[in-house]
Protein backbone atom coordinates (compact mmCIF):
# COMPACT_ATOMS: atom_id res chain seq x y z
CA UNK A 1 0.00 0.00 0.00
CA UNK A 2 1.36 3.41 -0.94
CA UNK A 3 1.26 6.07 1.76
CA UNK A 4 0.98 9.58 0.43
CA UNK A 5 1.99 12.27 2.90
CA UNK A 6 -0.59 14.65 4.31
CA UNK A 7 1.11 17.56 2.51
CA UNK A 8 0.55 15.74 -0.80
CA UNK A 9 -3.08 14.98 -0.01
CA UNK A 10 -4.02 18.43 1.32
CA UNK A 11 -4.39 20.26 -2.02
CA UNK A 12 -6.65 17.41 -3.16
CA UNK A 13 -8.65 17.65 0.05
CA UNK A 14 -8.99 21.43 -0.40
CA UNK A 15 -10.23 20.88 -3.96
CA UNK A 16 -12.76 18.27 -2.85
CA UNK A 17 -14.00 20.47 0.00
CA UNK A 18 -14.47 23.29 -2.48
CA UNK A 19 -16.46 20.92 -4.72
CA UNK A 20 -18.50 19.75 -1.75
CA UNK A 21 -19.53 23.28 -0.76
CA UNK A 22 -19.80 24.38 -4.43
CA UNK A 23 -17.52 27.26 -3.46
CA UNK A 24 -20.19 28.66 -1.12
CA UNK A 25 -18.26 28.04 2.05
CA UNK A 26 -14.56 28.22 2.83
CA UNK A 27 -14.87 26.01 5.91
CA UNK A 28 -16.52 22.71 6.77
CA UNK A 29 -17.00 20.82 10.01
CA UNK A 30 -14.26 18.42 11.08
CA UNK A 31 -16.63 15.48 10.53
CA UNK A 32 -17.31 16.51 6.94
CA UNK A 33 -13.60 17.02 6.29
CA UNK A 34 -12.87 13.58 7.75
CA UNK A 35 -15.53 12.00 5.53
CA UNK A 36 -14.12 13.69 2.45
CA UNK A 37 -10.56 12.71 3.36
CA UNK A 38 -11.69 9.13 3.98
CA UNK A 39 -13.36 9.14 0.54
CA UNK A 40 -10.10 10.26 -1.04
CA UNK A 41 -8.18 7.43 0.61
CA UNK A 42 -10.98 5.02 -0.28
CA UNK A 43 -10.73 5.78 -4.00
CA UNK A 44 -6.93 5.79 -3.95
CA UNK A 45 -6.95 2.39 -2.25
CA UNK A 46 -9.35 1.09 -4.92
CA UNK A 47 -6.91 2.07 -7.66
CA UNK A 48 -3.96 0.56 -5.84
CA UNK A 49 -5.86 -2.66 -5.10
CA UNK A 50 -7.12 -2.93 -8.67
CA UNK A 51 -3.61 -3.65 -9.86
CA UNK A 52 -2.49 -6.11 -7.22
CA UNK A 53 -1.92 -8.81 -9.83
CA UNK A 54 0.41 -6.46 -11.61
CA UNK A 55 3.18 -5.63 -9.16
CA UNK A 56 4.29 -2.71 -11.29
CA UNK A 57 1.05 -0.95 -10.30
CA UNK A 58 2.52 -0.04 -6.93
CA UNK A 59 5.52 1.61 -8.53
CA UNK A 60 3.29 3.45 -10.99
CA UNK A 61 1.10 4.69 -8.12
CA UNK A 62 4.13 6.02 -6.33
CA UNK A 63 5.06 8.10 -9.37
CA UNK A 64 1.55 9.38 -10.06
CA UNK A 65 0.20 12.48 -8.36
CA UNK A 66 -2.45 11.83 -5.69
CA UNK A 67 -5.01 13.66 -7.84
CA UNK A 68 -4.47 11.19 -10.68
CA UNK A 69 -4.60 8.17 -8.39
CA UNK A 70 -7.80 9.51 -6.83
CA UNK A 71 -9.48 10.20 -10.18
CA UNK A 72 -8.63 6.74 -11.50
CA UNK A 73 -9.82 5.13 -8.27
CA UNK A 74 -13.03 7.12 -8.51
CA UNK A 75 -13.68 5.73 -12.00
CA UNK A 76 -13.12 2.18 -10.72
CA UNK A 77 -15.52 2.70 -7.84
CA UNK A 78 -18.16 4.31 -10.07
CA UNK A 79 -18.01 1.30 -12.39
CA UNK A 80 -18.35 -0.98 -9.40
CA UNK A 81 -21.39 1.03 -8.32
CA UNK A 82 -23.07 0.48 -11.71
CA UNK A 83 -22.20 -3.22 -11.70
CA UNK A 84 -23.57 -3.60 -8.19
CA UNK A 85 -26.77 -1.84 -9.21
CA UNK A 86 -27.21 -4.29 -12.08
CA UNK A 87 -26.58 -7.22 -9.78
CA UNK A 88 -29.12 -5.86 -7.31
CA UNK A 89 -31.76 -5.70 -10.04
CA UNK A 90 -31.01 -9.31 -11.05
CA UNK A 91 -31.26 -10.43 -7.44
CA UNK A 92 -34.56 -8.61 -7.02
CA UNK A 93 -35.96 -10.46 -10.02
CA UNK A 94 -34.67 -13.84 -8.84
CA UNK A 95 -35.51 -13.66 -5.16
CA UNK A 96 -38.53 -15.63 -4.06
CA UNK A 97 -41.19 -14.26 -1.75
CA UNK A 98 -39.74 -16.02 1.29
CA UNK A 99 -41.64 -15.01 4.38
CA UNK A 100 -38.82 -13.34 6.24
CA UNK A 101 -39.16 -9.64 6.82
CA UNK A 102 -35.44 -8.87 7.18
CA UNK A 103 -34.68 -10.61 3.89
CA UNK A 104 -37.48 -8.94 1.92
CA UNK A 105 -36.86 -5.50 3.45
CA UNK A 106 -33.14 -5.66 2.77
CA UNK A 107 -33.53 -6.74 -0.84
CA UNK A 108 -36.44 -4.53 -1.82
CA UNK A 109 -35.91 -1.53 0.44
CA UNK A 110 -32.52 -1.43 2.23
CA UNK A 111 -30.20 -2.05 -0.70
CA UNK A 112 -32.07 0.22 -3.18
CA UNK A 113 -31.88 2.91 -0.50
CA UNK A 114 -28.11 2.55 -0.58
CA UNK A 115 -28.04 3.20 -4.31
CA UNK A 116 -30.22 6.28 -3.86
CA UNK A 117 -28.17 7.84 -1.09
CA UNK A 118 -24.60 6.69 -1.56
CA UNK A 119 -22.09 9.42 -2.38
CA UNK A 120 -18.77 8.01 -3.54
CA UNK A 121 -17.03 11.42 -3.84
CA UNK A 122 -17.69 12.76 -0.37
CA UNK A 123 -19.06 9.99 1.84
CA UNK A 124 -17.53 6.83 0.38
CA UNK A 125 -17.22 5.03 3.71
CA UNK A 126 -20.79 5.62 4.84
CA UNK A 127 -23.10 2.65 4.79
CA UNK A 128 -26.04 4.51 3.36
CA UNK A 129 -28.47 1.59 3.01
CA UNK A 130 -30.30 -0.43 5.60
CA UNK A 131 -28.86 -3.94 5.54
CA UNK A 132 -30.41 -6.16 8.20
CA UNK A 133 -30.51 -9.59 6.59
CA UNK A 134 -27.49 -11.59 7.79
CA UNK A 135 -25.50 -13.56 5.25
CA UNK A 136 -24.03 -16.96 5.94
CA UNK A 137 -20.52 -15.47 6.11
CA UNK A 138 -20.19 -12.10 7.73
CA UNK A 139 -18.29 -9.46 5.74
CA UNK A 140 -15.46 -7.81 7.64
CA UNK A 141 -13.32 -4.72 7.03
CA UNK A 142 -15.32 -3.39 4.11
CA UNK A 143 -17.53 -0.34 3.85
CA UNK A 144 -19.40 1.67 1.25
CA UNK A 145 -19.77 0.24 -2.24
CA UNK A 146 -17.10 -2.41 -1.59
CA UNK A 147 -19.27 -3.81 1.18
CA UNK A 148 -22.46 -3.73 -0.90
CA UNK A 149 -20.72 -5.34 -3.88
CA UNK A 150 -19.42 -8.17 -1.70
CA UNK A 151 -22.80 -8.50 0.01
CA UNK A 152 -24.65 -8.74 -3.31
CA UNK A 153 -22.19 -11.27 -4.73
CA UNK A 154 -22.61 -13.48 -1.68
CA UNK A 155 -26.39 -13.05 -1.69
CA UNK A 156 -26.43 -14.12 -5.32
CA UNK A 157 -24.42 -17.25 -4.46
CA UNK A 158 -26.87 -18.05 -1.68
CA UNK A 159 -29.84 -17.55 -3.99
CA UNK A 160 -28.44 -20.11 -6.40
CA UNK A 161 -29.23 -22.82 -3.87
CA UNK A 162 -32.42 -21.34 -2.45
CA UNK A 163 -33.97 -20.92 -5.90
CA UNK A 164 -33.72 -24.67 -6.55
CA UNK A 165 -36.49 -25.36 -4.08
CA UNK A 166 -40.20 -24.66 -3.93
CA UNK A 167 -41.14 -21.54 -2.02
CA UNK A 168 -43.64 -23.44 0.10
CA UNK A 169 -41.02 -25.98 1.20
CA UNK A 170 -38.57 -23.23 2.20
CA UNK A 171 -41.22 -21.39 4.17
CA UNK A 172 -42.18 -24.62 5.91
CA UNK A 173 -38.55 -25.25 6.87
CA UNK A 174 -38.34 -21.75 8.32
CA UNK A 175 -41.56 -22.38 10.21
CA UNK A 176 -40.12 -25.64 11.49
CA UNK A 177 -37.06 -23.75 12.70
CA UNK A 178 -39.14 -21.23 14.62
CA UNK A 179 -42.75 -20.11 14.49
CA UNK A 180 -41.45 -16.55 14.64
CA UNK A 181 -39.58 -17.10 11.38
CA UNK A 182 -41.07 -14.03 9.75
CA UNK A 183 -39.40 -11.59 12.11
CA UNK A 184 -36.18 -13.46 12.94
CA UNK A 185 -32.76 -12.35 11.72
CA UNK A 186 -31.84 -15.73 10.25
CA UNK A 187 -29.93 -16.76 7.16
CA UNK A 188 -32.27 -18.79 4.96
CA UNK A 189 -29.44 -20.25 2.87
CA UNK A 190 -27.75 -21.72 5.97
CA UNK A 191 -30.94 -23.52 7.04
CA UNK A 192 -31.63 -24.82 3.55
CA UNK A 193 -28.05 -26.00 3.09
CA UNK A 194 -28.08 -27.79 6.45
CA UNK A 195 -31.15 -29.76 5.49
CA UNK A 196 -29.84 -30.52 2.02
CA UNK A 197 -26.60 -31.78 3.57
CA UNK A 198 -28.65 -33.92 5.96
CA UNK A 199 -30.63 -35.39 3.07
CA UNK A 200 -27.37 -36.05 1.18
CA UNK A 201 -26.06 -38.05 4.11
CA UNK A 202 -29.39 -39.92 4.25
CA UNK A 203 -29.15 -40.46 0.51
CA UNK A 204 -32.66 -39.05 0.07
CA UNK A 205 -34.14 -36.78 -2.56
CA UNK A 206 -33.21 -33.12 -1.79
CA UNK A 207 -36.34 -31.64 -3.21
CA UNK A 208 -38.57 -32.40 -0.29
CA UNK A 209 -36.15 -30.44 1.90
CA UNK A 210 -37.78 -31.50 5.15
CA UNK A 211 -36.07 -34.07 7.40
CA UNK A 212 -38.45 -36.29 9.33
CA UNK A 213 -37.96 -37.05 13.05
CA UNK A 214 -36.99 -40.69 12.48
CA UNK A 215 -34.40 -39.56 9.92
CA UNK A 216 -33.06 -37.05 12.41
CA UNK A 217 -32.74 -39.81 14.99
CA UNK A 218 -30.78 -41.84 12.47
CA UNK A 219 -28.51 -38.86 11.72
CA UNK A 220 -27.89 -38.38 15.45
CA UNK A 221 -26.83 -42.01 15.81
CA UNK A 222 -24.72 -41.98 12.67
CA UNK A 223 -23.00 -38.61 13.13
CA UNK A 224 -22.31 -38.68 16.86
CA UNK A 225 -19.71 -41.36 16.28
CA UNK A 226 -17.69 -39.10 14.00
CA UNK A 227 -14.86 -36.83 15.10
CA UNK A 228 -14.89 -33.14 14.22
CA UNK A 229 -12.52 -33.58 11.27
CA UNK A 230 -14.51 -36.53 9.90
CA UNK A 231 -17.73 -34.58 10.25
CA UNK A 232 -16.15 -31.63 8.48
CA UNK A 233 -14.97 -33.84 5.62
CA UNK A 234 -18.35 -35.52 5.31
CA UNK A 235 -20.19 -32.19 5.11
CA UNK A 236 -17.64 -30.67 2.70
CA UNK A 237 -18.01 -33.71 0.48
CA UNK A 238 -21.78 -33.24 0.65
CA UNK A 239 -21.44 -29.57 -0.30
CA UNK A 240 -19.27 -30.50 -3.29
CA UNK A 241 -21.81 -33.11 -4.35
CA UNK A 242 -24.67 -30.62 -4.17
CA UNK A 243 -22.72 -28.07 -6.22
CA UNK A 244 -21.84 -30.60 -8.91
CA UNK A 245 -25.44 -31.87 -9.09
CA UNK A 246 -26.76 -28.33 -9.42
CA UNK A 247 -23.99 -27.41 -11.86
CA UNK A 248 -22.66 -24.54 -9.75
CA UNK A 249 -19.33 -22.84 -10.37
CA UNK A 250 -16.06 -22.86 -8.38
CA UNK A 251 -16.94 -19.73 -6.40
CA UNK A 252 -20.13 -21.39 -5.18
CA UNK A 253 -18.25 -24.56 -4.26
CA UNK A 254 -15.82 -22.53 -2.15
CA UNK A 255 -18.65 -20.58 -0.51
CA UNK A 256 -20.78 -23.68 0.21
CA UNK A 257 -17.82 -25.64 1.55
CA UNK A 258 -16.94 -22.78 3.88
CA UNK A 259 -20.56 -22.82 5.10
CA UNK A 260 -20.34 -26.60 5.55
CA UNK A 261 -17.18 -26.24 7.66
CA UNK A 262 -18.85 -23.65 9.90
CA UNK A 263 -21.88 -25.90 10.17
CA UNK A 264 -19.72 -28.86 11.21
CA UNK A 265 -18.60 -27.04 14.39
CA UNK A 266 -22.15 -26.09 15.31
CA UNK A 267 -23.40 -29.60 14.53
CA UNK A 268 -20.65 -31.31 16.49
CA UNK A 269 -21.59 -29.30 19.54
CA UNK A 270 -25.32 -29.94 19.15
CA UNK A 271 -24.74 -33.67 18.56
CA UNK A 272 -23.03 -33.92 21.93
CA UNK A 273 -26.12 -32.37 23.56
CA UNK A 274 -28.42 -34.50 21.40
CA UNK A 275 -30.15 -31.35 20.19
CA UNK A 276 -30.05 -31.30 16.42
CA UNK A 277 -33.65 -30.19 15.84
CA UNK A 278 -32.51 -26.81 14.60
CA UNK A 279 -29.73 -28.33 12.47
CA UNK A 280 -31.88 -30.82 10.58
CA UNK A 281 -35.31 -29.27 10.49
CA UNK A 282 -38.70 -30.86 10.00
CA UNK A 283 -40.93 -28.64 7.90
CA UNK A 284 -44.02 -27.34 9.61
CA UNK A 285 -47.31 -26.16 8.17
CA UNK A 286 -47.22 -22.41 7.70
CA UNK A 287 -49.05 -20.05 10.01
CA UNK A 288 -51.30 -18.82 7.22
CA UNK A 289 -52.27 -22.35 6.23
CA UNK A 290 -52.87 -23.33 9.82
CA UNK A 291 -55.25 -20.42 10.16
CA UNK A 292 -57.10 -21.03 6.91
CA UNK A 293 -58.07 -24.62 7.52
CA UNK A 294 -61.34 -25.49 5.83
CA UNK A 295 -64.48 -25.11 7.91
CA UNK A 296 -67.71 -26.70 6.82
CA UNK A 297 -70.65 -24.29 6.59
CA UNK A 298 -74.31 -24.99 7.47
CA UNK A 299 -76.00 -27.81 5.60
CA UNK A 300 -79.45 -27.50 4.04
CA UNK A 301 -82.44 -29.58 5.08
CA UNK A 302 -82.80 -32.63 2.78
CA UNK A 303 -86.25 -31.54 1.55
CA UNK A 304 -85.00 -28.02 0.79
CA UNK A 305 -81.97 -29.42 -1.03
CA UNK A 306 -84.17 -31.74 -3.11
CA UNK A 307 -86.41 -28.79 -4.03
CA UNK A 308 -83.38 -26.75 -5.06
CA UNK A 309 -81.98 -29.60 -7.18
CA UNK A 310 -85.31 -29.96 -9.00
CA UNK A 311 -85.42 -26.24 -9.62
CA UNK A 312 -81.85 -26.17 -10.93
CA UNK A 313 -82.46 -29.13 -13.21
CA UNK A 314 -85.05 -27.19 -15.17
CA UNK A 315 -82.91 -24.05 -15.23
CA UNK A 316 -81.39 -23.47 -18.70
CA UNK A 317 -78.77 -20.78 -18.05
CA UNK A 318 -75.51 -21.67 -16.27
CA UNK A 319 -75.24 -18.15 -14.87
CA UNK A 320 -78.61 -18.60 -13.13
CA UNK A 321 -77.52 -21.93 -11.71
CA UNK A 322 -74.23 -20.52 -10.36
CA UNK A 323 -76.17 -17.63 -8.86
CA UNK A 324 -78.37 -20.13 -7.03
CA UNK A 325 -75.30 -21.95 -5.76
CA UNK A 326 -73.87 -18.68 -4.48
CA UNK A 327 -77.11 -17.81 -2.74
CA UNK A 328 -78.26 -21.11 -1.21
CA UNK A 329 -75.28 -23.46 -0.88
CA UNK A 330 -73.10 -22.99 2.19
CA UNK A 331 -71.58 -26.41 2.67
CA UNK A 332 -69.36 -28.61 0.52
CA UNK A 333 -71.48 -31.72 1.05
CA UNK A 334 -74.50 -29.90 -0.42
CA UNK A 335 -72.33 -28.64 -3.26
CA UNK A 336 -71.14 -32.17 -4.06
CA UNK A 337 -74.79 -33.27 -4.41
CA UNK A 338 -75.56 -30.32 -6.66
CA UNK A 339 -72.45 -30.87 -8.80
CA UNK A 340 -73.36 -34.50 -9.31
CA UNK A 341 -76.92 -33.80 -10.43
CA UNK A 342 -77.26 -30.32 -11.91
CA UNK A 343 -74.09 -29.50 -13.87
CA UNK A 344 -72.55 -30.91 -17.04
CA UNK A 345 -69.44 -30.47 -19.20
CA UNK A 346 -68.11 -26.94 -19.34
CA UNK A 347 -70.41 -25.81 -16.52
CA UNK A 348 -68.19 -27.45 -13.89
CA UNK A 349 -65.41 -24.94 -14.45
CA UNK A 350 -67.71 -22.06 -13.62
CA UNK A 351 -68.96 -23.59 -10.41
CA UNK A 352 -65.51 -24.71 -9.29
CA UNK A 353 -64.13 -21.23 -9.92
CA UNK A 354 -66.40 -20.05 -7.09
CA UNK A 355 -64.43 -22.14 -4.61
CA UNK A 356 -61.47 -20.95 -2.56
CA UNK A 357 -58.03 -22.60 -2.68
CA UNK A 358 -58.68 -24.31 0.66
CA UNK A 359 -62.03 -25.69 -0.49
CA UNK A 360 -60.49 -27.05 -3.69
CA UNK A 361 -57.61 -28.71 -1.84
CA UNK A 362 -60.11 -30.23 0.66
CA UNK A 363 -62.19 -31.69 -2.17
CA UNK A 364 -59.05 -32.85 -3.95
CA UNK A 365 -57.89 -34.80 -0.92
CA UNK A 366 -61.27 -36.57 -0.75
CA UNK A 367 -61.12 -37.41 -4.46
CA UNK A 368 -57.58 -38.74 -4.18
CA UNK A 369 -58.70 -41.03 -1.36
CA UNK A 370 -61.53 -42.28 -3.53
CA UNK A 371 -59.09 -42.82 -6.39
CA UNK A 372 -57.04 -45.12 -4.21
CA UNK A 373 -60.12 -47.37 -3.78
CA UNK A 374 -60.66 -47.28 -7.54
CA UNK A 375 -57.03 -48.34 -8.11
CA UNK A 376 -56.28 -45.01 -9.81
CA UNK A 377 -58.96 -45.35 -12.51
CA UNK A 378 -59.84 -41.70 -13.08
CA UNK A 379 -62.48 -42.50 -15.67
CA UNK A 380 -64.59 -44.23 -12.98
CA UNK A 381 -64.89 -41.00 -11.03
CA UNK A 382 -67.94 -38.77 -11.35
CA UNK A 383 -67.47 -36.17 -14.18
CA UNK A 384 -67.19 -33.15 -11.83
CA UNK A 385 -64.45 -34.92 -9.87
CA UNK A 386 -62.49 -35.58 -13.05
CA UNK A 387 -62.87 -31.93 -13.95
CA UNK A 388 -61.65 -30.79 -10.53
CA UNK A 389 -58.52 -32.94 -10.86
CA UNK A 390 -57.84 -31.40 -14.26
CA UNK A 391 -58.22 -27.87 -12.89
CA UNK A 392 -55.87 -28.67 -10.04
CA UNK A 393 -53.16 -30.12 -12.27
CA UNK A 394 -53.46 -27.15 -14.68
CA UNK A 395 -53.11 -24.78 -11.76
CA UNK A 396 -49.91 -26.50 -10.60
CA UNK A 397 -48.48 -26.48 -14.11
CA UNK A 398 -49.23 -22.79 -14.55
CA UNK A 399 -47.74 -21.79 -11.24
CA UNK A 400 -44.56 -23.80 -11.88
CA UNK A 401 -44.04 -22.06 -15.23
CA UNK A 402 -44.39 -18.58 -13.70
CA UNK B 1 -6.41 7.44 8.80
CA UNK B 2 -4.56 10.58 9.84
CA UNK B 3 -7.09 12.84 11.52
CA UNK B 4 -4.90 15.67 12.76
CA UNK B 5 -4.65 17.65 9.56
CA UNK B 6 -4.95 21.08 11.21
CA UNK B 7 -1.23 21.59 11.75
CA UNK B 8 0.08 21.20 8.18
CA UNK B 9 -2.84 23.27 6.93
CA UNK B 10 -1.97 26.06 9.35
CA UNK B 11 1.64 26.09 8.20
CA UNK B 12 0.69 26.14 4.52
CA UNK B 13 -1.97 28.77 4.75
CA UNK B 14 -0.52 31.27 7.21
CA UNK B 15 1.85 33.03 4.85
CA UNK B 16 -0.66 33.40 2.02
CA UNK B 17 -3.28 34.64 4.41
CA UNK B 18 -1.10 37.30 5.98
CA UNK B 19 -0.47 38.67 2.50
CA UNK B 20 -4.19 38.67 1.66
CA UNK B 21 -5.12 40.51 4.88
CA UNK B 22 -2.31 43.03 4.37
CA UNK B 23 -3.74 43.75 0.95
CA UNK B 24 -7.05 44.71 2.63
CA UNK B 25 -5.29 47.61 4.34
CA UNK B 26 -5.07 49.39 0.99
CA UNK B 27 -8.88 49.39 0.79
CA UNK B 28 -9.67 50.06 4.48
CA UNK B 29 -7.28 53.01 4.65
CA UNK B 30 -9.95 55.29 3.25
CA UNK B 31 -12.18 54.41 6.24
CA UNK B 32 -9.32 55.26 8.58
CA UNK B 33 -8.52 51.72 9.63
CA UNK B 34 -5.44 49.57 9.11
CA UNK B 35 -3.94 46.48 10.68
CA UNK B 36 -0.32 46.17 11.74
CA UNK B 37 1.64 42.93 11.17
CA UNK B 38 1.34 42.06 14.87
CA UNK B 39 -2.41 42.61 14.77
CA UNK B 40 -2.74 40.46 11.67
CA UNK B 41 -0.86 37.65 13.40
CA UNK B 42 -3.10 38.02 16.42
CA UNK B 43 -6.18 37.81 14.21
CA UNK B 44 -4.75 34.72 12.48
CA UNK B 45 -4.23 33.03 15.80
CA UNK B 46 -7.77 33.94 16.89
CA UNK B 47 -9.09 32.46 13.66
CA UNK B 48 -7.39 29.12 14.27
CA UNK B 49 -8.63 29.14 17.87
CA UNK B 50 -12.16 29.88 16.67
CA UNK B 51 -11.98 27.10 14.09
CA UNK B 52 -10.69 24.67 16.66
CA UNK B 53 -13.25 25.55 19.33
CA UNK B 54 -16.08 25.32 16.78
CA UNK B 55 -14.82 22.03 15.31
CA UNK B 56 -14.28 23.33 11.82
CA UNK B 57 -11.56 23.27 9.21
CA UNK B 58 -10.93 25.95 6.59
CA UNK B 59 -9.13 25.97 3.28
CA UNK B 60 -8.09 28.87 1.09
CA UNK B 61 -7.75 32.46 2.18
CA UNK B 62 -9.99 32.19 5.20
CA UNK B 63 -12.92 34.38 6.09
CA UNK B 64 -11.01 37.38 7.43
CA UNK B 65 -10.57 39.31 4.16
CA UNK B 66 -14.29 38.95 3.43
CA UNK B 67 -15.19 40.18 6.91
CA UNK B 68 -12.85 43.14 6.56
CA UNK B 69 -14.25 44.21 3.18
CA UNK B 70 -17.86 43.87 4.42
CA UNK B 71 -17.51 45.56 7.82
CA UNK B 72 -14.90 48.25 7.17
CA UNK B 73 -17.55 50.82 6.24
CA UNK B 74 -19.67 50.19 9.33
CA UNK B 75 -20.36 53.31 11.38
CA UNK B 76 -19.80 51.31 14.56
CA UNK B 77 -16.23 50.25 13.76
CA UNK B 78 -13.24 52.53 14.15
CA UNK B 79 -9.52 52.03 14.54
CA UNK B 80 -9.63 51.58 18.34
CA UNK B 81 -12.13 48.71 18.31
CA UNK B 82 -11.20 47.38 14.85
CA UNK B 83 -9.10 44.35 15.88
CA UNK B 84 -11.30 43.42 18.82
CA UNK B 85 -14.47 43.60 16.68
CA UNK B 86 -12.90 41.51 13.91
CA UNK B 87 -11.86 38.86 16.44
CA UNK B 88 -15.41 38.64 17.80
CA UNK B 89 -16.96 38.66 14.34
CA UNK B 90 -14.70 35.79 13.26
CA UNK B 91 -15.65 33.81 16.31
CA UNK B 92 -19.41 34.20 15.93
CA UNK B 93 -19.13 33.58 12.19
CA UNK B 94 -17.84 30.03 12.67
CA UNK B 95 -20.25 29.45 15.54
CA UNK B 96 -23.26 30.38 13.40
CA UNK B 97 -21.98 28.38 10.44
CA UNK B 98 -22.39 25.36 12.69
CA UNK B 99 -25.70 26.59 14.07
CA UNK B 100 -27.11 26.96 10.57
CA UNK B 101 -25.91 23.42 9.77
CA UNK B 102 -23.91 24.89 6.88
CA UNK B 103 -27.15 25.76 5.13
CA UNK B 104 -26.11 29.40 4.89
CA UNK B 105 -23.25 30.20 2.54
CA UNK B 106 -20.35 32.39 3.75
CA UNK B 107 -21.63 35.40 1.85
CA UNK B 108 -25.22 35.01 3.06
CA UNK B 109 -24.12 34.80 6.68
CA UNK B 110 -21.71 37.75 6.44
CA UNK B 111 -24.34 39.90 4.72
CA UNK B 112 -26.90 39.05 7.40
CA UNK B 113 -24.36 39.81 10.15
CA UNK B 114 -23.55 43.20 8.61
CA UNK B 115 -27.19 44.12 8.06
CA UNK B 116 -28.21 43.50 11.68
CA UNK B 117 -24.93 44.81 13.14
CA UNK B 118 -25.43 48.19 11.48
CA UNK B 119 -29.18 48.39 12.09
CA UNK B 120 -31.04 46.66 14.93
CA UNK B 121 -27.94 45.78 16.90
CA UNK B 122 -26.30 49.19 16.59
CA UNK B 123 -22.80 47.75 16.69
CA UNK B 124 -23.41 45.30 19.58
CA UNK B 125 -21.96 41.89 18.77
CA UNK B 126 -23.56 40.40 21.88
CA UNK B 127 -26.99 41.53 20.75
CA UNK B 128 -26.29 40.32 17.22
CA UNK B 129 -25.30 36.84 18.40
CA UNK B 130 -27.98 36.35 21.00
CA UNK B 131 -30.98 37.64 19.11
CA UNK B 132 -30.90 38.05 15.35
CA UNK B 133 -28.40 35.40 14.28
CA UNK B 134 -29.80 32.99 16.80
CA UNK B 135 -33.31 33.43 15.40
CA UNK B 136 -32.11 33.24 11.82
CA UNK B 137 -30.26 29.96 12.38
CA UNK B 138 -33.20 28.48 14.25
CA UNK B 139 -35.46 29.32 11.31
CA UNK B 140 -32.93 27.73 8.94
CA UNK B 141 -32.85 24.55 11.03
CA UNK B 142 -36.64 24.41 10.83
CA UNK B 143 -36.38 24.35 7.07
CA UNK B 144 -36.95 28.00 6.11
CA UNK B 145 -34.52 29.81 3.88
CA UNK B 146 -32.93 33.17 4.65
CA UNK B 147 -35.32 35.17 2.47
CA UNK B 148 -38.41 33.58 4.04
CA UNK B 149 -37.15 34.37 7.52
CA UNK B 150 -36.27 37.94 6.61
CA UNK B 151 -39.73 38.46 5.13
CA UNK B 152 -41.36 37.08 8.31
CA UNK B 153 -39.02 39.15 10.47
CA UNK B 154 -39.92 42.36 8.61
CA UNK B 155 -43.64 41.64 9.10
Amino acid sequence: MIEHTMEEILPLLARQVNRYTSGDSSSVTNETAKDILASIYYCMDAYEKAGTENQLQEIICQREAPEMVFEKGLIIEKRKFQKAKGLMETIQKETMAIENQAMQDTIYYGIPLFFQKYDICFHACNDAGSIDYPLCHEIYNLCGIDFIWEYLKNLSLENKLINRFALKDINEILCGYSEEYESLLINVFQLVLQNVLGLTILNQNYQRLSIFPDERAYLQKYLEKLKQKELENLLCHGAEKICSEFGLDETSVFYYKKAAVNFSFQLNKNLSFQKIQSDFITGKLLKTEQQTEFEEGGKMEDSQLRKLIDEMKICRLTSDKTEMVKRYIHSLSDLKEILGECFWGEEFKEVLSLLSKEEISFLKKEIELELEFLFGKVEELEPWKQELLKIESNFIQNSSTL
Amino acid sequence: MKNDFNLPIMALQKEQEVLAVKKCNEYTKKFGMTLSDAEIKELMQCRFDALKSNGRIEFGMGILPKLIYEFCDSPYIYQDNYVETLEQLQDIFYFFKNESMDELSDDELIQAMKKYFDNECQGSIEYLAETKLHELCRAIRFGNNKEQWEAEDND
